[in-house]
């Protein structure tokens, strides 16, 4: 009703125009930018100060006389000026202002700013960074292009998890992951693991993997605390905001356009070790069925257990003649006498262990709008198939959103997202050295004996289906491969409903209700006839995870004073979050039939479930102050309540202020000036708080039942105390960070610099600290510890070779550099030393005063002139005190990324560079300590002394074998042997794309049309392993979490490579 | 918009709900029943044994210490974090539900909790030396409890042990309710009756094993108790655990999953892959060490009965070995083995053991080499007590869990048996009658026998086995009587040949008899020195031996109280003592 009546009005008064000229009339018009329509833009007439703002249809209204001058103006534009005429529309058409750099960011709430406002860092990566790459993990693609975002594979695997880390570690024991928040929706990322670290968590997917990288259109990186303080304590440890396709409608084009897009990867392990094929299984030069492979040489006849004809007995003779008829030599009568014998050689048994996979992914997108309304639909597939066997991971996306205006002055949007998504592969426990705990695929695989022939022999017995390899404690990998699986299926749905008012052009007051909904199940299974888990084992968990939140606030953004001189914007709101979380596992013990894995197979089962909930309220507010549009203040604040604190101690107000200063803006001397394009400074100053877990002030009963049964009697059920304290005083934890940056265009914009310094801490840190189990209990959440992070990061951007014509040849550069010091500063008054991750006697580590997470592990025995001790039999003395073996934190990390581009084709290319980060290597020590790599292809039957003193501090003398030289220290036995140095050169990606020009397409349907080659992680190069190693360390055997810095064999990474092609018509 | 709003009003009410501190997934701490707590108490102490022996039996041979090749790095802080954290949770459900049992009047739960309370006390004690006590188990009142002397918290134990006496004697007043029927764990059996008297032999027996492990302390005292007073008065009185029904034990079942209800060595060594190494030198003492010698000189070992119950043997091991699975066969021995201090106590002829035991291959004491492919040859554990397989015939065990007696063992605390020997070794000692240190010692070896042979009688024994394993060369075939008479006769010619220390023969007997139980051999050891022929460390310079175990990685890293973890440190019993450990 209320515009048809302004439409007429409007009709009323042009005709009054022609009658009184030069009288104030309504001028009209629609402002458009490249075709589009914009909404939003300011319309100022210069003459009267009146002024309005264009509706969702860029279409606006404003009395003026002729004569008088419009302004229009829209961050990141030019203002335009127009000179009212006789004609009562004026439409005009905006251009982006490349002199002023207003790029517009997406900050905190959804609230968009112009990038030169803003106090503090935000990175914005745009789609064609992350849209169909190889990596189906649309975080994983980011990994290298954001200063200050770590972010880290656990391993190749298809659909395993990925750790992101924003500016360090900020808290010892809790979650340091960043807060995702989708389309203004606080999205749950957890990686959820039913097992540990031995069980192998690495293959839990995170769940920022049901995102479809297809369907995002930008991801903006909030690093600091005052960027984040408005999300309040989740976003304490940063936030990624996620804008979607369909949560973006405003952009979209009139007309109906659909976009297709069609990628097609293959991925392969990365890399495999140079295997030497000169030495078989043994020690000492003599054949035995050791793990090392000490034997003696190919080339042997009779000696060292080799027979003259080049031959050693079957390796399957172990499991007699029963099970394995055909390897046996039999009498005249019929009964076996010796076993057959096999060739002494070298066999190639690894390389086939391992496949190509493919990665398909489709993607179609259909977009539009009209009279007021905007709708964007979007279909991903994903079928990503892994580099081995039982490994693949599909994803379905479906997408909805829309936007309309309601005539009573309501704008009401939505989006909505439906994620189905399948995950299997094959368990990555643990793997030692020696094999592995729990099942694992790539515990064993890699140190097979060179003279092994693993695939052509069989894996499994054939009465029973067991496993079978050249010794019975092993269990064989393809028999793992085949008979486990780790799987996962989530469903999930998210989205929101926004409904915004708008009380006048200034301010609106607007709700948000948001959903985050998914289901996890889990299945991990055995069958019977392994090693590890003899009996078969399966167990199946399922999780619920929901996060509703609702939001509402007032915005407002008003023009103060003459010419503009102030503005202030701002926003008060209140938000409330529920996080629930139910969970039911059910384990199964004792496969009947072999290879059937559902529970009513098993004889024993047992089960266990919790739920939990919490909320919490915040109340905030925010706002800016702008001076002449170079000088922003901007002071934010918020109070948050948790639920699962004790009423006391429940709530933390916590406050941010920022500064912005444009000085190329606001001095005449430095405007248009050649060199020195663009120069901001900004200075902020943040908060956050956190809070522990759930239900930490008061801990209930330990309970179990059927704890034991007796001989004779019933099952035995207990209860008793918990080893856990409870503390009623917990109370939330503060963080607090000055940040200092400086972003600057020079040399015609060719070179530019976007520099942050930090320095961050954190204040009554929550921990769970272990106690002196002498005071009754083991562990409890405490207010003790302080962690500080200071760093730098660096974005450069140079236009190396620039063209006049867009479609010229040009060279663009961009590059990070980023360094972080993160240190543990304080843990409580006689707190020495807590464990972060891993194994109590081999693991990360957090020390009062050193880095966070040191590896802590068993050393080489020193005497107290730090020489190396060396015991009477040759080889060192362990010292299993525990010491401090290294330092998983890199110094720094640096990416550059090529871009050249000429005509239609664009070739790129990113390479990475990590200077220092200790890793402790299973694999490293594995392979070498087994003498299978080409590392050990040194002389064997020589004798060694290793540096250093006996006990009784003479220098060492004694000579050991290759056998004991190369078995005994390689870090098998003495764990700072096996830790090195993991710095690292990488291609993390090269890609080639071509467009077909717009002549080519005129007379298609087409509206673009480009293809893409890409390739990701086809080198690397790990200088301080052992050259045959070819050893990536770019690995995390400790799952996604705080742990850092260890390779326990549970799974490489990959590369991979393909193309991909988009259609628009 | 109408569905907005009522989703809006039915959820946010619900997100702005503040007080939710309880875990609603937990029973609430009110719930703790007593008589669950006790079964919590029950069914863990074996758990807290089994890690002191995971120390002490490694350090006193029975088990072979392969850590590391010296003290120092053989165990480390982390070792004890098991031992330590276990006690004192069993001591904290003990005290955290004391005020319900005391209203309710559950005198019998209170007793026979406060004897397994004692008994964890006192061994922390006598690993440890000074412990948390007086300001442990405070929760949020005290994290960082002080450390009592060790001489103190003894004191403290006698007491208590007094008073768990008399709750026990309270209890007698009462029949035992009914809920308690079959949930006496240790000496119920169908009706628990005779549950509060055996509690309190218990009890006596534990004060007599303290008045022993602190018989040479100066003061002669513990706390105000006159150490020889108290013992001649234990004994006078004849409480004290001297029938199998009296052991102090933890009986495993057989339930092999869920709840898997084994001894944890059967869990160890009867499921696949090998498991702990039993120490050559336990081997040997049982098997190789007694001797007869000829005329010629040659010697004939005397047989244990009780060898094929206590060790299995997977294969027999000899010269001719594989080296694929024992390459020590092709190391030579150290030359510090030879001594002369390490040859057998009864013969000079018989040296000290080394890489294999006759066929038997067990582990020397320090070897931390690379483990061979010898799962399946490896010497382990038999029937007595672990529940294992009795059978002198050769097979391996590697077989999940389905050899022997399924795993129905026991974890031995105090004994018929060791109680004798504590006994003997008193009136050796402090009591000075060695007429009477003559009978006991000779009733411990024999209570030892007696307890083994007949351990698990529903378990068949192996007919040819059991004569076989009984003969002795001079007679095939003789029956079992007459092999343990030839064994008794043996040591007790030795205990009256003036040529022989008594005190480390007792020991010694002692030392075979606590097969399965680490704690006793290692106080003995410390008290006495004895046996003083233990296998050397592989190593020659393994440093100086644990005088008390390290403190746990847990309270050195949290509690500012805790001393100096140094195995130099001394238990108050230990002051004063002029031994040579090693």
């Amino acid at each position: 009703m209320r515009s048809k009546f302004k439409w007429i009005f409007t009709l009323l008064l042009a005709f009054s125009m022609q009658v009184s000229f030069a009288q104030e009339k309504t001028v009209t018009g629609t402002v458009t930018e490249d075709g589009l329509p914009m909404p939003t833009v300011n319309v100022v007439n210069k003459n009267t100060k009146v002024n309005t703002q264009t509706d969702f249809d860029g279409k606006y209204s404003i009395k003026a006389k002729t004569g008088d001058v419009l302004v229009f103006s829209f961050v990141g534009y030019s203002d335009t000026n127009v000179t009212v005429g006789t004609s009562s529309v004026v439409n005009t058409v905006l251009k982006t202002d490349a002199q002023q750099l207003g790029e517009v960011v997406v900050t905190s709430q959804g609230i968009k700013k112009e990038k030169k406002a803003l106090g503090y860092a935000v990175t914005t990566i745009k789609a064609e960074e992350f849209a169909s790459k190889p990596s189906t993990d649309v975080v994983r693609a980011l990994t290298g292009k954001a200063p200050g975002v770590n972010i880290q594979q656990t391993s190749g695997l298809s659909g395993s998890g990925t750790n992101i880390i924003i500016r360090g570690y900020s808290s010892i024991t809790g979650s340091n992951q960043p807060l995702f928040v989708v389309d203004g929706v606080p999205f749950n990322s957890d990686t959820n693991s039913d097992g540990n670290f031995i069980e192998g968590a690495t293959n839990a997917s995170s769940r920022f993997l049901d995102l479809d990288p297809n369907n995002i259109e930008s991801i903006s990186i909030l690093k600091g605390l005052s960027a984040t303080t408005l999300y309040g304590s989740a976003g304490s440890k940063g936030v990624v905001l996620v804008t979607t396709k369909s949560g973006n409608t405003k952009e979209l084009n009139k007309k109906m356009e659909v976009t297709v897009s069609q990628s097609l990867y293959m991925t392969e392990i990365s890399a495999l070790p140079d295997f030497q094929n000169k030495y078989g299984v043994g020690n000492n030069s003599e054949y035995r069925t050791t793990f090392g492979n000490w034997g003696p040489s190919f080339d042997t006849r009779g000696e060292g257990g080799i027979g003259y004809d080049g031959t050693v007995g079957h390796p399957y003779g172990i499991y007699g003649a029963d099970v394995f008829p055909d390897i046996y030599n039999y009498d005249a009568a019929g009964k076996p006498t010796t076993v057959k014998n096999v060739a002494w050689k070298a066999q190639d048994n690894v390389k086939p262990f391992f496949r190509t996979g493919t990665v398909s992914t489709t993607s179609v997108n259909i977009g539009g709008r009209s009279e007021g309304t905007s709708y964007n639909l979007s279909v991903g597939n994903t079928d990503d198939n892994g580099f081995i066997e039982n490994n693949r991971y599909r994803r379905l996306n479906l997408s909805t959103g829309g936007s309309t205006k309601l005539a009573n002055g309501f704008t009401l949007s939505t989006v909505m997202n439906y994620v189905r998504t399948d995950k299997s592969a094959p368990p990555t426990g643990y793997g030692y050295g020696s094999g592995s705990v729990t099942p694992s695929t790539f515990a064993t695989i890699l140190y097979t004996p060179r003279s092994f022939d693993l695939f052509g022999l069989p894996y499994e017995n054939p009465t029973d289906h067991s496993s079978v390899f050249y010794r019975k404690d092993i269990t064989n990998p393809r028999w793992i491969l085949k008979n486990s699986s780790d799987d996962e299926a989530v469903r999930r749905f998210y989205g929101n409903f926004t409904a915004m008012y708008d009380i006048n052009s200034w301010s609106n007051v607007s709700y948000r209700l948001a959903l985050d909904n998914y289901t996890q199940k889990k299945k991990y299974y055995i069958n019977k006839g392994s090693n590890e888990t003899p009996d078969g084992y399966l167990r199946t968990s399922f999780n619920e995870n929901t996060v509703f939140d609702h939001t509402v606030s007032y915005n407002f953004n008003k023009e103060l004073g003459a010419k503009g001189t102030w503005a202030w914007d701002g926003t008060v709101g209140v938000n409330s979050r529920q996080e629930a979380y139910d969970y039911t596992v059910l384990e199964s013990f004792v496969q009947d039939i072999y290879g059937f894995n559902e529970h009513q197979n098993y004889v024993e089962h047992s089960g266990y479930s919790e739920n939990q909930s919490f909320n919490i309220v915040g109340i905030y507010a925010s706002t800016t102050l702008a001076y002449n549009k170079y000088l922003y203040l901007n002071l934010q604040g918020r109070k948050d309540y948790f639920s699962s604190l004790q009423k006391d101690n429940r709530s933390l107000f916590y406050p941010s202020a920022s500064l912005s200063f444009v000085p190329t803006d606001a001095f005449t001397a430095l405007k248009n000036n050649k060199w020195i394009n663009y120069t901001k400074l900004r200075i902020g100053y943040g908060s956050s708080a956190g809070f522990p877990p759930a239900y930490q002030t008061s801990i209930g009963l330990r309970q179990a039942t059927n704890a034991f049964l007796p001989s004779k009697g019933e099952t035995i059920n207990y209860l008793s105390p918990d080893s856990r304290l409870g503390n009623p005083d917990l109370k939330p934890e503060l963080y607090k960070e000055v940040e200092f940056g400086l972003e600057a265009k020079f040399l015609d914009n060719r070179l530019g610099i976007d520099l942050s310094l930090y320095d961050k801490r954190s204040k009554d840190l929550i921990i769970l600290r272990d106690l002196d189990p002498a005071s009754g209990f083991s562990d409890r959440y405490d207010n003790i510890a302080e962690v500080s992070n200071k760093g730098i990061e660096l974005g450069v951007s140079l236009g190396l070779i620039k063209s006049a014509t867009p479609d010229g040849f040009q060279w663009n550069l961009s590059g990070t550099f980023t360094k972080n010091k993160n240190i543990v500063e304080d843990l409580g008054i006689g707190v020495e030393k807590i464990g972060i991750a891993g194994f109590t006697n081999l693991g990360n580590f957090a020390i009062p005063g050193r880095p966070y997470g040191v590896i802590m592990g068993s050393s080489i025995a020193r005497d107290g002139n730090g020489n190396y001790i060396v015991g009477t039999d040759g080889n060192y003395v362990v010292d299993n005190e525990l010491k401090e073996i290294g330092n998983p934190n890199p110094d720094w990390k640096s990416t550059v990324i090529n871009e050249i581009s000429y005509k239609n084709v664009t070739f790129g290319f990113q390479l990475e560079f990590q200077k220092g980060g200790d890793i402790y290597s299973n694999t490293a020590n594995a392979l070498l300590s087994r003498g299978v790599t080409e590392d050990t292809d040194f002389d064997r039957s020589g004798s060694y002394i290793l540096p250093g003193v006996n006990p009784n501090g003479n220098i060492n003398q004694v000579q050991i074998g290759a056998t004991e030289f190369g078995f005994n220290n390689s870090g098998f036995f003495i764990d700072e042997q096996s830790v090195y140095d993991a710095t690292n050169l990488r291609l993390r990606e090269v890609s080639l794309s071509y467009s077909l020009p717009k002549k080519m397409l005129e007379k298609t349907p087409f509206g673009k049309m480009s293809i893409s080659f890409t390739g990701q992680n086809l080198w690397f190069k790990a200088f301080n392993f052992p050259k045959h190693l070819n050893f990536d360390p770019e690995v995390m055997s400790l799952g996604v979490g705080n742990g850092q810095g260890f390779d326990y064999l549970t799974g490489p990474t990959s590369k991979r490579y393909g193309f991909s092609i988009n259609l628009t018509f | 918009m109408f569905l907005a709003v009522t989703i809006l009003s039915l959820s946010s009410c619900e997100t702005f709900d503040l007080d939710q501190t309880e875990n609603p997934s937990t029973l609430p701490q009110d719930k703790l029943d007593p008589v669950y707590a006790f079964n919590y108490v029950q069914v863990t102490l074996p758990d807290f044994v089994n890690s002191a022996n995971s120390f002490t039996q490694r350090v006193t041979r029975q088990m072979a210490m392969t850590g590391g090749n010296t003290y120092e790095n053989a165990f480390a802080g982390v070792n004890f974090n098991e031992n330590w954290t276990t006690g004192y949770l069993i001591l904290n459900a003990i005290k955290t539900m004391e005020p319900r049992a005391k209203t309710n009047n559950q005198n019998f739960i209170l007793g026979a909790s406060k004897v397994m309370r004692c008994y964890v006390l006192m061994t922390m004690v006598d690993m440890y030396g000074d412990i948390p006590y007086s300001e442990a188990l405070m929760g949020t009142a005290n994290l960082t409890p002080r450390y009592d002397g060790s001489a103190d918290v003894y004191a403290g134990i006698y007491d208590e042990l007094n008073q768990s006496i008399d709750l026990l004697n309270a209890s007698l007043a009462t029949s035992l309710p009914e809920e308690l029927k079959g949930r006496d764990l240790y000496y119920g059996g169908e009706d628990g009756t005779e549950s509060p008297t055996k509690w309190i032999t218990v009890a006596k027996s534990l004060k007599l094993k303290m008045l022993n492990n602190a018989r040479r302390v100066a003061s002669s005292k513990i706390g105000s108790h006159d150490i020889a007073f108290e013992a001649a008065d234990l004994i006078s009185k004849n409480d004290l655990i001297d029938s199998k029904d009296e052991d102090f034990e933890f009986k495993y079942g057989r339930n092999r999953v869920n709840p898997n209800s084994r001894h944890p060595l059967y869990n160890d060594q009867y499921e696949f892959g090998g498991g702990a190494y039993i120490a050559n030198y336990f081997i040997w003492a049982l098997t190789q060490e007694k001797v007869t010698v000829d005329n010629s000189g040659s010697t004939t070992p005397v047989k244990d009965p009780r060898e094929f119950y206590y060790i299995h043997r997977q294969a027999t091991v000899s010269s001719s070995t594989s080296r694929q699975t024992v390459p020590c066969l092709d190391i030579a021995k150290p030359a510090h083995f030879n001594l002369d201090q390490y040859a057998s106590f009864f013969s000079g002829r018989v040296p000290a053991p080394y890489c294999r035991v006759n066929t038997y291959l067990g582990r020397d004491h320090g070897d931390n080499s690379g483990i061979p492919n010898d799962n399946e040859i490896r010497a382990v554990a038999g029937l007595y007590p672990i529940g294992g397989i009795f059978k002198e015939a050769v097979g391996d065990t590697q077989n999940f869990g389905t050899d022997g007696a399924l795993g129905e063992g026991i974890m031995p605390m105090l004994q018929t048996s060791y109680v004798h020997f504590i006994k003997a070794e008193l009136y050796k000692t402090l009591l000075t009658n060695d007429a009477l240190a003559r009978s006991e010692f000779k009733m411990g070896v024999e209570a030892s026998m007696d307890k083994v042979i007949t351990f698990l009688p529903e378990y068949e024994r192996d007919p040819t086995t059991l004569a076989h394993s009984l003969t002795i060369t001079a007679t095939p075939q003789q029956p079992i009587t007459d092999a343990q008479t030839f064994y008794v006769n043996y040591v007790m010619d030795k205990f009256d040949d003036p040529n022989y220390d008594q005190l480390e023969l007792i020991i010694k007997e002692y030392f075979l008899a606590a097969w399965g139980n680490g704690i006793e051999p290692y106080n003995s050891y410390r008290r006495t020195g004895f046996p003083s022929n233990f296998q050397p460390t592989f190593e020659d310079n393994p440093g100086p031996y644990y005088y008390t175990a390290l403190y746990s990685d847990y309270s050195v890293n949290n509690n500012p109280n805790t001393p100096n973890s140094v195995r130099t440190r001394k238990v108050f019993w230990e002051e004063g003592l002029n031994l040579n450990l090693h």
